[in-house]
């Protein structure tokens, strides 16, 4: 018996493609220049403040779907994520960071988001 | 592969000479038996299938106005609209992922049945649906592929990537003060920074 090694598929182009998107986001390393440690680290902290962001907004749809929210306590909980979101975004433009840059990868565990 | 086990190594792993090698399997004799031990007899194949991600979620978003379930939040206010909008996102999100984990269930139905272990990747991207690896018996192997020929046949519209068999990359298990799982490079750059302390102005490295 001999065994050969296959790839089979009739779609190469698009499993390129979509394993691309799903390398690290983040470098396995820190490369920690002058130039870029700022915006290295912002990346670090908008990435932990964006997934308790995501936290807070899921706490609050489960809220919503429970029905444990007032008509009143829905309103100001709207306003609060809505002047979150708002903030986040001003500081990705300060950073020059897109919403896919963002993540964590956790080894065997995964993506942080 | 055919009539030994094969142990991968990192890739770019270059050893100088056979006196080299001999020491070095020496120093890790334990780790490489355990892993010969367990992985004896078996191969691993790589899975991954797209599926329509688009398709699923208009039917998702259909269903949803059908239901017209955004009747959890009233109101025309900033607050309220921006909140229903985000309801109506967390819902399709929730539906997308329990579709995603039913036809990731009954795919690896099939595949387990052949399989000693696996490792599944669920939807790492929206498209991306399912990126597994499976360890399987040299035995089994034949009966695997069939098993992912059958599930092909039966989901039109999904894409499917089949390899192998490989040499167990994604099963090897070290102990976690394995000196083979040290990064190298990260020794070179240390020694390197060393070298030219005076340069870089740190000279108490």
């Amino acid at each position: 018996m001999t065994l050969s090694s296959v790839v089979e598929t009739e779609f190469p182009e698009e499993f390129i493609e979509e394993m691309e998107k799903t390398d690290d986001v983040l470098p396995k390393k820190i490369d920690a220049n002058p130039e870029n440690v700022e915006k290295g680290l912002a990346k670090l902290v908008l990435t932990l403040i964006e997934l308790i962001r995501k936290l807070l907004e899921k706490q609050a749809m489960r809220r919503v779907e429970a029905g444990s929210l007032s008509e009143e306590e829905i309103e100001n909980v709207g306003e609060t994520l809505m002047k979150l979101e708002n903030k986040m975004d001003e500081l990705k433009g300060i950073f020059g960071l897109k919403d896919e840059e963002l993540n964590l990868n956790l080894g065997p565990l995964g993506d942080l988001m | 592969m055919t009539d030994f086990t094969v142990l991968p190594v990192r890739f770019q792993t270059v050893i100088d000479g056979r006196d080299n090698l001999l020491s070095m399997m020496q120093s890790y004799y334990e780790d490489f038996k355990d892993n010969l031990d367990r992985l004896h007899n078996k191969l691993e194949f790589g899975i991954k299938v797209i599926w329509p991600a688009d398709k699923i979620k208009e039917h998702i978003i259909n269903t949803y106005k059908k239901n017209n379930k955004s009747v959890y939040i009233t109101g025309d206010s900033s607050n309220k609209r921006f909140m229903r909008n985000k309801f109506e996102k967390y819902k399709l999100d929730e539906e997308f992922q329990k579709k995603a984990n039913k036809f990731i269930n009954v795919m690896d139905m099939f595949f387990s049945k052949f399989a000693a272990e696996k490792k599944l990747g669920k939807l790492k991207s929206e498209n991306l649906l399912l990126d597994a690896v499976y360890l399987v018996e040299k035995d089994n192997q034949d009966s695997f592929k069939e098993a992912f020929e059958h599930i092909k046949s039966t989901h039109t519209g999904f894409k499917f990537l089949f390899s192998g068999p490989w040499p167990a990359y994604n099963f090897i298990i070290l102990p976690k003060n394995s000196d083979l799982l040290k990064d190298f490079r990260q020794e070179d750059l240390f020694d390197k920074l060393i070298q030219h302390r005076d340069l870089v102005g740190a000279d108490k490295i």
